[in-house]
């Protein structure tokens, strides 16, 4: 189920008032986990099976990491269970492609094998989320939830089950562990993220896509002002994709009473790529940091080996492609040059500008192989386009950026340049109010007079149903 | 606190609800606002005394400044006669004919001037014909996306379809949702201010230098000698012969169609071909074409005045095919000048 869609506002509306009408914390629950398993079963019940088999042997794998003295061997077999779904779903084909090419280059001769071509919703997100509580529970940070109901909500709890924010279970199970008293000003505030993070994805996200998805699906014929004005598109329309969505995931969570943590802190006003990643798609960041960088050493040795490897493993989590690999590599030799690098701009308020439009300009940069590779992920479920590799089309339009020629006839689509604009100008009015509670303050007009503003544009602009990008993930 | 979120909910309830009942009450002319071919309906409504109607493409559009060309007519003739420039941008031939279906029905309405080119011709789905009859058009539902058509049509989607519909045909702020787009809204603007600022300003390239264009335009000396149209009229049907084979005939055919709405109208049809640059005249066929609306024109006695070979020089235009400004003025000039005879 869609969150731009009417059945999902219906569906949202209908389990918010059964869940408040309800004084019962067992009935609260079960409204919960029913609602989770109809909004994931919705278009494809199948796949019911997989998260059900998956919820079932986290919570033993739970119990028994719990009660177990070798907390770590379970905890591994745990960790390499999740991980052995979600390679086989996600990255099975990708690995059988390339162990066939490597066998080809050595004049072993194969066919790839027909893989499994279906990637469950969701898949990297809540194996993410159940890996880190495994973990916490080995590490005594958190004690194996034994309310079936509570640990099901938590693996799937529909706000965030498909594209996050990723949640720690030491967040989540409390808050579902107790019978949340009605909050008004916590409701009211959950319309408004609603409606904003829907405004952002159909008003900004969709519209740029027209614009990304034209320039992407043919870099060879965009020339350099059309090329960069794409790019910029693309930077911004995954913000405000990504952004959008996380924010009505936060929304909603806070119309049942449930606090879900921030992803997005104005990542594109940063002035150091450390910077960026904890402004953007905060939770993953955390999650990296925790679960991967500081096991595998942290600051204490190998420290930019650490940040190499975990970016690099975070762009593969993106995505089965080598564009994802390349794009997470950039970003961890990004990291490790920065830290080693001295700081070379005085603390001039003009440089620390300068710094955000370079760091802008360099994030940008990598997304090209983020993007290309996603055009693969699409092309490879279209069969018209057979062929269309990431690489091929990182390359054409790199060439696009910076080998074609700049024509008096290269002129920008002045639409885009308007849509830029006027997300710059639509982030800039809601600004940090998206980041706090500073919507709450505000008066009763302000509020109201806002939130039918957005309740228009999203009327007005939702016109194709457009899946969110982080669901090919 | 509670009641500061019964206090929102409410007023938010009501400004929505008062929303509705606006859109509801002005429902046709935001139903005006979703399709430019729309406008111009509600346009021509709002300006009854409409007595010649352009109709045709972005070519016409950029060709004709209806303010020069009633005041050139009216010097002429010394009448004063309104006309309204309906040409849109993107026109097909559906959008054409039920325009044509609405403007007949005018009263006033004496003359119609016809582009003959080929942008006119293009053929569509008969989406407005189809709904002439209710006069309504409902929103076609959005394509389904790649990942949709090729999934198996389940419970779901037939449940989001029907849902989807229903609240489409219930909410009016739903079925008119592409009217409350911001670009969209501001024709609101164009409609209330058609009277005295030419619509057609706000949908040709270049809109600030239009806005700021002088209409006074004086006829450069040796530009009536090239700008001589190739009239063809009804009694001259002995002097050029009808094209014997008309292979276009799927094109020309909706001409035809227009012309016999108006003409069964009783109104005087006219068709032009406006000018293009020397290097059309073969690229784009366009002599090709006039041929073709040669022929047709002797068929249905219209007047056919061809300035499609007229040799202008670039300066008129803003690429090979429309007008520029000073374009527009000089044509919208000449052919006042040329149709005087008509009134």
């Amino acid at each position: 189920m869609l969150f731009n869609s009417i059945t999902f506002v219906l569906f949202h509306l209908m389990f918010v008032t059964l869940y408040w009408a309800t004084k019962s914390l067992r009935i609260r629950q079960v409204l919960l986990l029913l609602s989770s398993v109809i909004f994931y079963g919705w278009y494809y019940w199948p796949a019911l099976i997989l998260l059900g088999v998956s919820m079932m042997a986290n919570y033993g794998f739970s119990r028994w990491i719990e009660a177990a003295s070798a907390k770590k061997k379970i905890l591994t077999i745990g960790v390499l269970a999740n991980l052995c779904s979600l390679s086989f779903f996600k990255y099975s084909a990708f690995i059988a492609d390339n162990v066939v090419a490597m066998l080809g280059a050595v004049g072993m001769s194969l066919e790839a094998p027909e893989m499994n071509s279906w990637l469950p919703l969701g898949i990297s997100f809540y194996t993410f989320q159940i890996i880190g509580y495994l973990v916490d529970i080995s590490r005594g940070e958190v004690k194996a939830e034994r309310n079936f109901l509570v640990f099901g909500v938590f693996k799937c709890f529909y706000a965030q089950l498909v594209a996050g924010p990723i949640v720690r279970a030491k967040d989540l199970i409390p808050q579902l562990n107790i019978r949340q008293v009605f909050n008004s000003r916590n409701f009211q505030l959950g319309i408004y993220f609603m409606l904003a993070g829907l405004a952002i994805k159909i008003c900004i996200a969709d519209t740029l896509a027209q614009f990304v998805n034209h320039g992407f699906g043919d870099p060879g014929a965009l020339e350099t002002g059309t090329a960069w004005l794409t790019l910029y598109g693309f930077a911004f329309q995954i913000l405000s994709d990504f952004w959008g969505y996380s924010t009505v995931a936060i929304g909603l969570g806070l119309m049942y009473g449930i606090k879900l943590p921030l992803n997005f802190n104005l990542p594109y006003l940063a002035s150091s790529l450390r910077d960026f990643w904890r402004r953007w798609h905060i939770t993953l960041s955390e999650w990296l940091r925790d679960y991967l960088y500081i096991p595998l050493g942290g600051n204490r040795r190998w420290q930019n080996r650490n940040l190499f490897l975990t970016m690099l493993l975070g762009g593969l989590w993106h995505g089965a492609s080598w564009n994802f690999v390349i794009w997470g590599a950039g970003h961890g030799i990004w990291l490790a040059l920065e830290r080693i690098s001295p700081t070379i701009f005085p603390k001039k308020k003009f440089f620390q500008w300068l710094k955000i439009v370079l760091v802008f300009h360099g994030v940008c940069l990598l997304w090209v192989f983020f993007r290309a590779g996603e055009e693969e992920l699409r092309a490879a479920r279209d069969l018209a386009r057979e062929g269309v590799t990431g690489l091929q089309v990182s390359l054409d339009y790199f060439k696009a950026l910076f080998g074609a020629p700049y024509t008096q006839s290269d002129s920008p689509p002045e639409t885009l340049i308007f849509i830029l604009l006027g997300f710059i100008a639509f982030m800039a009015f809601l600004g940090k109010s998206l980041t706090d509670r500073r919507f709450l303050e505000w008066g009763l007009a302000r509020q109201v007079s806002l939130c039918i503003l957005l309740l228009f544009l999203i009327i007005a602009y939702a016109d194709a149903r457009l899946d969110f990008i982080y669901f090919v993930f | 606190m509670k009641s500061r979120l019964i206090k929102f909910l409410i007023v938010f309830a009501l400004i929505l609800g008062a929303a509705e009942v606006f859109v509801r009450i002005n429902g046709k002319y935001f139903y005006a606002l979703t399709d430019k071919i729309l406008l111009k309906v509600k346009i021509l409504e709002r300006s009854p005394e409409t007595e010649v109607l352009f109709i045709g493409s972005s070519r016409f559009l950029d060709a004709i400044d209806q303010g020069v060309f009633s005041k050139q007519l009216e010097s002429k003739t010394g009448k004063k006669i309104k006309s309204m420039n309906g040409a849109t941008t993107g026109i097909d031939a559906d959008r054409f004919a039920y325009f044509s279906h609405i403007a007949a029905k005018n009263k006033h309405l004496t003359h119609v001037v016809l582009e003959a080119s080929p942008p006119t011709l293009n053929h569509s789905k008969a989406v407005f014909l189809r709904e002439l009859k209710k006069e309504k058009v409902k929103d076609q539902p959005a394509e389904p996306g790649p990942a949709a058509s090729a999934r198996k049509e389940v419970f779901a989607d037939k449940f989001e379809t029907r849902l989807q519909t229903w609240v489409t045909e219930s909410i009016a702020l739903v079925e008119y949702r592409k009217s409350l787009r911001a670009d969209v809204l501001l024709k609101l603007l164009v409609l209330y201010t058609a009277d005295s600022i030419d619509p057609n300003t706000w949908s040709r390239k270049g809109i600030v230098r239009n806005l700021f264009s002088s209409s006074d335009f004086k006829m450069p000396e040796n530009l009536s000698e090239k700008f001589t149209p190739d009239v063809i009229t009804p009694s001259s049907i002995d002097a050029v012969p009808p094209a014997k084979k008309l292979r276009a005939s799927r094109f020309y055919e909706n001409l035809q169609v227009i012309s016999g709405i108006f003409s069964e109208s009783g109104m005087e049809v006219i068709w032009v071909a406006p000018p293009v640059t020397e290097a059309m005249w073969t690229k784009n066929s366009s002599l090709k074409y006039t041929q073709y609306y040669k022929a047709t024109a002797f068929r249905y006695g219209s007047f056919f005045y061809d300035c499609a070979g007229s040799d202008l020089g670039d300066e008129f235009y803003r690429d090979p095919t429309h007008l520029n400004v000073k374009g527009r003025a000089l044509f919208s000039t000449v052919l006042a000048d040329q149709l005087a005879e008509h009134f």
